[in-house]
C-alpha cells in the first residue's frame, strides 16, 4: 500500500479540481471493478462484486481532494493574489513552495525580509490579502500568459520516510483513505461493495452528498486522516489521538454522531483480531460521514482514521503502523458476516 | 562554469553559521579549479589564491560568506527536538517548515504546528513563538536523542522560476560567491599585476566573524565584499529596496572607501554594466564593516545583489543581477591591475 500511497500523494487535486486524482484512481480500479461511474461533480462510484450479494448496501468512502489555494487576481507587477481552499492556517503558507495551475508553474509564497520588519510585525501573521505568490513574472501581461484567476494552487512537498515508522507527505488527508479503498478493491471480497472516491470534502463535505443520493447506502464506512496533536506542549486529551496507538475508530465528528452498533462491531473485531485501535479524545472537524448519514432517508455511518500530525499543512506526518492497522480493520469489516451489521 | 551550476553545487552543502567545517572541504574542491592554491583555516574560512608572480604586486581580496542561517538543537521533549536560531530567522517562516537535522547521517524533520481544527478564533493572527515550536523527526520518545548543539538547515532545493529568477535557501550569500567565482573564471585568461585572493568566509550571520580573521591574515590592499541587498517585493517599501533586474548595487557611504566606490561606479558606467547606488549611512551590515578598519585600514568596496525574501528558505534572485555583479568584479580587477594597483 505504501507505493500506492506515495503515488497518490504525488498527484494534485485541490477541492474543485480533482481530475488528476480521479483519472489515476479510475485507471487503477479498471481491472478490479465491475462498474465505474463518475457523476457531474466528479465523484467516482465504483461497484465490485463479491462472492455473495449483500442484503444491505455497504459503501466505503474516502475523499480525493486536498486543501490548497486558488488564484484570485494578478497584480500589475506579475504577482498572484490567492484565496485558501479548505481550512488552512495561513501561518503554514508563509515561505512555502507551490505549483500553480494545471501546467504546475513553480512559485513561492513570499515574505518580506526580517530586516525590513518591526518587532510588532514579526509577532503578527500577515493578512491573507497581504500574501502573494511569486512565479518570477514582472508584469501582469507576462503572468497572464501562464496563469489565470481560478487556477488552483497546491503545496509542493514530497513523500519522505522520516524514520522506521513515520511518513511525511502532502495530502495524506485523504489520499491515505483512497489508498485503503483501492487496496481493498484489488482484493477478493466476500460481499458486493461500493467504493466512493468523493470530491470537495474539504469545502463542506459536498461531493459525498451526491454519492449517498446515488448509492443509497444502508451502511457506510468512511476512511480518513484525522487530526493528531501528540506533540510537546499537548497532554492528555489535548493530543486528541496518538500515533503508534493504532487506528482511530470514530464515534462522532463535528457534524454527525456515528452508529453505536457499528462502533461496537469495529471495536469487537479489533479486539478479537488483536488490531491496535484507539478513540479520539476531542471532537473536532468533520468528515463525509455527515453527508452520507443525512442524505435521502439516512444511513448508518462509522469511520476509521489514521492519526495525522500537521494536517492541512504541506507536510503531514503519519505512522505506518496505524496505516496497517486501519487497512486490516477495514478489511475485516468489509468481509465480516452481514448479520454482524444488524443493530 | 555557468552561474546556475556553481550555485547548484554550493546548495548541495549545508553550512550553518558556526558549523561550516563539514562543507569547507567540498567548497575547497569546488573552487580549486579557479586558483593556483586553496586553503582552509581553523575558522573554516576557505581561500583561493592566484599569485601574480610579481614581488611588489598589491593584493585584492574578494569576500562572500559561505555560512547560512539555520537552527540549532537545544534538547528533546517526547522525542521532538527543541531548538533556537542561528542568525536572524523570522519565526513566521517556521510552522510546517521542513528541515534537515545535521546528524550523521542527516535526518529529515518537520516543524510542528497545531492544526486549524484545534485552534481558537484569533490564534492564526498571532505568530508562533519559537518556544512553542518543535522539530518532528519521527522519533519515538524513548529513542537515543539527537545531541544538543546539532545544527539544522532549512530544506529548499533550487527552483527555476520564470524570467531568469532562481529561488533557493542561502542565496544569501551563495549568489555572491557564485558571482565572484564567475569573475575569477573570466579573469583566468587575463594576465594580472595583482595578487587575487578569494575567501568564502564563515560566521557572517553571527556577527561578521570569519571575515575579520581572514582579512587580518591576508593583509590585502583592497577588498571587495559581495553580499545581498533587499529587492522590491509587493510588501516592501519601493524607496528602500532595489528592483530585481536593476543590476549590481554599489555601496556608497562611510563604510565604503570613497576611492573604491568611486572607481566601481566609474567602471560600471564606462562598461555599461547595469547598476544602482546603495547608500549606507553607517554600518552596511556586511563583512565590509569589519574589514575596512582592520590593521592599518583596508580600502574596501561593497557590491550587493538584489534578493527577495532574505533569510527565508525561498530567497529569490534574478540571474541577470548575479551576472552584472560578476562582470563588474571582472572589469574592476582588470582596471585596477592595469593601473598597477593604483586607484
Amino acid at each position: 500500500m505504501m507505493e500506492l500511497l506515495e503515488k497518490l500523494c504525488s498527484l494534485h487535486g485541490v477541492s474543485g479540481n480533482e481530475t488528476e486524482v480521479s483519472a489515476f484512481i479510475r485507471e487503477f480500479a479498471k481491472p478490479y471493478a465491475d462498474k465505474i461511474d463518475e457523476d457531474s461533480m466528479g465523484n467516482l462510484i465504483i461497484f465490485k462484486k463479491g462472492k455473495k450479494k449483500r442484503e444491505k448496501t455497504l459503501l466505503l468512502a474516502a475523499h480525493m481532494d486536498e486543501v490548497g489555494m486558488i488564484i484570485r487576481d494578478i497584480t500589475e507587477d506579475g504577482y498572484l493574489k490567492f484565496d485558501l481552499v479548505g481550512g488552512i492556517d495561513r501561518r503554514v503558507c508563509i515561505g512555502k513552495r507551490v505549483l500553480v495551475g494545471d501546467k504546475k508553474i513553480p512559485g513561492l509564497i513570499g515574505l518580506r525580509a526580517i530586516h525590513l520588519t518591526s518587532v510588532a510585525e514579526r509577532n503578527t501573521t500577515p493578512k491573507l490579502s497581504e500574501l502573494y505568490i511569486d512565479i518570477g513574472c514582472e508584469k501582469k501581461s507576462s503572468a497572464k500568459k501562464l496563469v489565470s484567476p481560478g487556477d488552483y494552487v497546491s503545496f509542493s512537498s514530497g513523500f519522505v520516510r522520516l524514520s522506521e515508522n513515520k511518513i511525511k507527505a502532502r495530502a495524506l488527508d485523504d489520499r491515505f483513505g483512497c489508498a485503503v479503498l483501492l487496496t481493498l478493491l484489488s482484493e477478493e471480497l466476500m460481499y458486493d461493495t461500493y467504493f466512493a472516491f468523493t470530491v470537495q470534502e474539504e469545502v463542506g463535505v459536498r461531493g459525498a452528498r451526491c454519492v449517498a443520493f446515488s448509492v443509497k447506502p444502508d451502511i457506510s464506512l468512511v476512511v480518513e486522516s484525522t487530526t493528531a496533536c501528540d506533540i510537546p506542549d499537548c497532554d492528555g486529551a489535548q493530543e486528541v489521538c496518538r500515533q503508534g496507538c493504532g487506528t482511530v475508530i470514530g464515534y462522532m465528528d463535528g457534524g454527525a454522531i456515528y452508529d453505536k452498533a457499528l462502533f461496537a462491531l469495529l471495536r469487537d473485531i479489533a479486539e478479537k483480531k488483536r488490531i491496535k485501535w484507539q478513540m479520539k479524545e476531542r471532537v473536532a472537524g468533520g468528515t463525509d460521514a455527515r453527508s452520507i448519514q443525512l442524505t435521502g432517508s439516512g444511513a448508518r455511518v462509522t469511520s476509521l482514521s489514521i492519526p495525522t500530525r500537521y494536517i492541512h499543512s504541506p507536510s503531514s506526518v503519519a505512522d505506518i503502523r496505524d496505516m496497517e492497522a486501519t487497512l486490516m480493520l477495514a478489511r475485516e469489516f468489509v468481509n465480516t458476516k452481514e448479520e454482524s451489521f444488524d443493530a | 562554469m555557468d552561474i546556475l551550476s556553481i550555485i547548484n553545487k554550493l546548495e548541495a552543502k549545508a553550512s550553518p553559521s558556526g558549523f561550516e567545517h563539514t562543507a569547507a572541504k567540498s567548497v575547497e574542491s569546488l573552487i580549486a579549479r579557479f586558483f593556483d592554491k586553496t586553503e582552509v583555516d581553523s575558522f573554516g574560512n576557505v581561500y583561493g589564491f592566484r599569485r601574480s608572480g610579481k614581488k611588489s604586486a598589491k593584493t585584492i581580496l574578494l569576500d562572500a560568506h559561505i555560512d547560512e542561517i539555520g537552527l540549532i538543537v537545544t534538547g528533546t521533549k517526547k522525542g521532538f527536538l527543541t531548538f533556537t536560531t542561528l542568525g536572524g530567522v523570522d519565526p513566521r517562516i517556521l510552522p510546517a517548515r521542513e528541515v534537515t537535522v545535521l546528524t550523521s547521517p542527516p535526518r529529515h524533520g518537520v516543524i510542528c504546528t497545531v492544526p486549524p481544527h484545534l485552534q481558537a478564533a484569533g490564534d492564526e493572527d498571532k505568530a508562533c513563538s519559537i518556544k512553542n515550536l518543535y522539530i518532528d523527526i519521527g522519533a519515538e520518545s524513548d529513542e537515543t536523542p539527537v545531541p544538543c548543539g546539532t545544527p539544522v538547515v532549512f530544506d529548499s532545493s533550487l527552483t527555476k522560476l520564470r524570467e531568469n529568477y532562481i529561488s533557493a535557501r542561502a542565496l544569501d550569500d551563495r549568489a555572491s560567491l557564485a558571482a565572484i567565482l564567475r569573475a575569477v573564471e573570466l579573469l583566468s585568461v587575463k594576465k594580472l599585476n595583482l595578487n587575487l585572493v578569494v575567501v568564502a568566509s564563515t560566521q557572517e550571520e553571527l556577527g561578521l566573524r570569519g571575515a575579520r580573521c581572514a582579512a587580518f591574515g591576508i593583509k590585502p590592499d583592497f577588498a571587495i565584499v559581495v553580499d545581498v541587498t533587499h529587492a522590491t517585493t509587493p510588501d516592501s517599501d519601493k524607496s528602500l529596496t532595489f528592483k530585481s533586474g536593476s543590476g549590481v548595487a554599489i555601496g556608497v557611504g562611510p563604510n565604503m572607501t570613497k576611492k573604491m566606490s568611486g572607481s566601481l561606479l566609474s567602471v560600471a558606467e564606462d562598461k555599461k554594466i547595469p547598476h544602482t547606488v546603495e547608500v549606507c549611512s553607517g554600518n552596511s551590515g556586511t563583512n565590509a564593516w569589519v574589514i575596512q578598519n582592520l590593521r592599518d585600514g583596508i580600502a574596501t568596496g561593497l557590491l550587493s545583489i538584489p534578493l527577495k525574501y532574505m533569510h527565508t528558505p525561498v530567497e529569490t534572485v534574478k540571474k541577470n543581477d548575479i551576472e552584472a555583479t560578476a562582470k563588474l568584479i571582472y572589469e574592476f580587477v582588470l582596471n585596477l591591475s592595469s593601473g598597477g594597483g593604483k586607484l
